[in-house]
């Protein structure tokens, strides 16, 4: 399973962001949150950002320790804290700048699915953030395609975010 | 530890750059937090003498304990000041990132005092607080000071709340600007910044909030979420906005309803179809920061830009001044918006040159040269700009209503103005631009008159609203509509226990609701959370869930009592300023053009009309209910002691305010204070300090 995100559907509320840090550090502190959402380019425009569960994860491969690891049950990487030393080795080494460090905890954290359960989807209203199986992650973006050529009505983004959301909340 | 507080208040005297801070939990308990301290601050801060563009002035931004939480809408931040455009207490909410930000750098509130000797922007970051140049942004747009700032900071994650040029220009009703189409937009705040030389204030926290029992109040956040969402209303505001509500408050002739407005044909084919232009332009919904409902627009128009779009704008500049054409209110909205300036005031008064220009009252010569016919494009853009520059007649209308009338009437004989001042023509309160929505409704007509912003939005009472607008409700059956009607009629019935207090024709039970609006918005307002989400929008979160919420994330037991009682305590402080500034009974009213006529056109055409002594009777029971001197509106000296407010009291007392001997009203409910609840359910009736 991983999280699934759809910028289009994002409506920047923050309520991931805040969720997340509260679940996971006792604070809403937005800067410890293991999800991000930037705002930026034209008004009203949002992207949330999270750790993508590579397959080919850079970041437990540049991880000295091995405190970044793939767990061989779930599949989804995550950070011994324990064995984590702060030396922010996968900060550099993830495309995406997923993990961040906890200057609190003293430790680098990121998105590991809170266990199967991530809070940031339970408080997502318009359905951006999705946790799905990882072969069901590209099929949804297909369907999507699908739908906008199957229904020639619904054109333009607002039709087609409306069409998600109503599919998200079936 | 302090928990859900960022812990201090920060004092920013300009004139000297000195800064001093304060401890929030000196005045947490009692006033909780957002508007409420903010009152308090304002309160010790300003006098009758005050001048409202003046260095005297003080400009106060305040967030909640909820702020940057996860509790729905913890977005928000108050800003008060004395108000350039009323002379009264000025007040103004925002949302966007900027509220929950400023909490993760450790603080509150920040107060601004003096003036700064050339344009200067605060800059806040965690611990470090300076005042830096902002030479280099005088001039420019709010969108654009934005990303200046955020480039010179290096730092594209700094929050910023700007004026725009209007502001700088000291135009009365300027705004101050945020995020994703937020502006703190009523009483002329933008203008008291201006008169300061602060382009913006600009925060960067990398702090958390302490949240005393985590999972508890995670619970908390999520059950007050569920709430919301299961409203009623929440699947329309929510897929739709709130512009299928206003296009009914339009069609039920309740809204864009001045006497120039008598009929809907200036628009035969339709084209002010919002929907139309939604789906033609718009890219998605957005919201604030903490928000499930996300009632704002996104559109991207080629050629214009994009922008965030929200609630009540829809209607002002299209059916108040009888433009259709939707892609020109589409380039004056994000004008308003990038210029810093109250689009509400802006297309009211519009509005009423328009309609003096029809009664032939004035004409061009008095207004540049620029006729004021109804809908013309070249009048409104050009009225829009001058005013925004503040020049030439724009400079007559940057300073208010008032201002505009005093200069008519100089100049056009008494005789073309019906022996009246055109002020007499003018929709305000204290002069104020009013809403939208016209005040030919009982409880419209009580909010507007006793609003603490002389705008009835804060107090409005929904039941009536609804009563009025359901019958004509886009997309919905006869059926549903019937139901919303009845529906409502029972609502109201359950919290006053008034047989007809959902009837629209009647003043019966209008004081209590407009009471208790006032008291469950107040909440919100106080714990930094988004008033839409209480019942005053139908969303029903209920003192209960601010209760829960705070005791899981302060870590001690906050009751829905001792939330009300707070809501209560703040309204005494925030009426206790006004009555020091001078407002009376006398000054709770509605414009005297607007007393006995009945609404002009749509389905409800020829009915309804609220006449002074109807206003005057829902005054005397609102009064009542609030512990407020009949006769003179000021707080009662034994009300403010028992909100705990003794010091005030006396201070009132001092200037002889407050001491009259109690007196029966027309009903002949005893005044004595805390004696018996005047109303029977004890939720909505409960008095002060009982």
């Amino acid at each position: 399973m991983v999280l699934l995100l759809d910028e289009e559907a994002c409506t920047g509320c923050m309520l991931c962001v805040l969720g997340c840090a509260i679940a996971r550090t006792g604070e809403a502190d937005a800067g410890r949150s293991r999800i991000r959402v930037y705002a930026g380019g034209e008004e009203g425009r949002f992207v949330p950002l999270t750790c993508q569960q590579c397959e080919e994860a850079f970041c437990a491969e540049a991880c000295p320790t091995k405190a970044c690891h793939r767990e061989d049950e779930t599949g989804i990487v995550v950070i011994d804290e324990e064995r984590c030393i702060g030396c922010r080795t996968c900060i550099v080494a993830c495309p995406f700048g997923a993990p961040s460090f906890d200057e609190v905890a003293g430790v680098t954290v990121k998105c590991d699915c809170c266990d199967g359960d991530p809070q940031c989807v339970k408080l997502c209203e318009p359905g951006a953030i999705s946790f799905v199986a990882v072969d069901e992650s590209s099929l949804r973006k297909r369907r999507d395609v699908a739908l906008r050529r199957l229904q020639p009505a619904a054109r333009t983004r607002a039709e087609r975010i409306r069409a998600q959301e109503a599919r998200c909340r079936a | 530890m302090t928990y859900l507080y960022g812990g201090t208040i920060l004092w920013v005297d300009l004139t000297t750059g000195t800064t001093s801070i304060r401890s929030t939990l000196d005045y947490a308990e009692k006033y909780i937090g957002g508007r409420g301290i903010n009152a308090r601050l304002m309160y010790d801060a300003i006098g009758p003498d005050t001048d409202p563009l003046g260095p005297d002035n003080v400009i106060v931004f305040g967030t909640g304990p909820l702020s940057g939480t996860a509790f729905p809408g913890c977005s928000r931040a108050d800003v008060m000041s004395k108000s350039p455009v009323t002379g009264l207490l000025g007040d103004a909410n925002i949302g966007g990132d900027w509220a929950a930000e400023l909490k993760y750098a450790g603080y509150d509130h920040v107060v601004l005092t003096g003036r700064a000797e050339h344009p200067v922007y605060l800059r806040i970051r965690n611990d470090l607080v300076e005042l830096r140049d902002a030479g280099e942004l005088w001039g420019q747009t709010t969108y654009e000071t934005r990303r200046l700032i955020q480039d010179e900071l290096d730092d594209p994650e700094a929050k910023v709340l700007s004026i725009g040029p209007a502001g700088e220009n000291l135009v009365s009703f300027a705004t101050i600007h945020g995020s994703v189409g937020n502006a703190a937009a009523r009483t002329g705040m933008g203008a008291v910044l201006g008169s300061k030389n602060v382009k913006a204030l600009v925060v960067r926290g990398t702090k958390g909030i302490p949240v005393a029992d985590p999972e508890a109040f995670l619970e908390a956040c999520k059950a007050a979420h569920d709430q919301v969402k299961g409203a009623d209303y929440y699947e329309e505001v929510h897929t739709i906005g709130v512009t299928n509500a206003e296009y009914a408050y339009v069609l039920s002739g309740i809204e864009a309803g001045g006497d120039g407005h008598e009929g809907l044909d200036f628009d035969p084919e339709g084209r002010t179809d919002y929907n139309a232009f939604w789906n033609k332009h718009g890219y998605k919904r957005t919201g604030c920061m903490g928000c499930p409902v996300h009632c704002m627009e996104n559109y991207s128009v080629p050629g214009v830009g994009a922008t965030v779009i929200s609630c009540e704008l829809y209607t002002q500049l299209t059916w108040e001044v009888q433009n259709a054409d939707m892609l020109l209110w589409y380039a004056l909205i994000r004008q308003c918006q990038e210029m810093g300036i109250d689009n509400t005031s802006m297309a009211l008064t519009i509005q009423w040159l328009m309609e003096l220009h029809a009664l032939g009252i004035i004409d061009a010569s008095l207004t540049d040269g620029i006729a004021m016919e109804w809908g013309s494009k070249e009048a409104i853009t050009a009225i829009m700009d001058r005013t925004i520059a503040n020049e030439g007649f724009g400079a007559v209308l940057a300073g208010g209503m008032k201002a505009t009338a005093e200069y008519f009437d100089a100049h056009v004989p008494e005789e073309r103005r019906g022996g009246r001042s055109t002020y007499w023509y003018a929709m305000q309160v204290n002069n104020n631009p009013m809403y939208g929505i016209n005040p030919r409704l009982t409880s419209m007509s009580l909010s507007y008159a006793i609003g603490r912003r002389s705008d009835c939005i804060q107090d409005l009472d929904m039941h009536q609203f609804d009563s009025v607008t359901a019958p004509v409700y886009p997309g919905w059956s006869e059926e549903d509509r019937a139901h919303a009607v009845e529906h409502e009629r029972e609502l109201a019935y359950e919290l006053t226990g008034k047989e007809r207090a959902g009837d629209p024709d009647t003043t019966e039970g209008k004081a209590d609701i407009v009471h208790d609006m006032g008291i469950q918005t107040g909440i919100a307002d106080m714990a930094g959370s988004c008033k839409w989400h209480t019942k005053w929008l139908f969303l029903y979160l209920m003192p209960e869930h601010y209760a829960a919420a705070l005791s899981a994330g302060l870590g001690r037991t906050v009751t829905p009592e001792d939330v009300e009682r707070a809501s209560l305590r703040v309204r005494n402080v925030e009426r206790a300023i006004e009555v020091k500034m001078g407002r009376r009974r006398e000054n709770d009213t509605i414009p005297e053009k607007e007393f006995s006529k009945p609404v002009s056109r749509g389905h409800m055409k020829g009915k309804h009309g609220v006449s002074r002594e109807d206003l005057e009777r829902m005054k005397d029971e609102y009064y009542t209910l609030r512990g407020w001197d009949l006769r003179t509106g000021v707080p009662r000296h034994q009300t403010l002691v028992d909100c705990g407010l003794k010091d005030i009291a006396d201070d009132l007392a001092e200037l002889g305010l407050g001491l009259e001997p109690f007196e029966l009203d027309a009903g002949g409910a005893d005044l004595g204070a805390g004696e018996k609840e005047t109303a029977p359910s004890a939720r909505q009736g409960r008095r002060p300090g009982t």
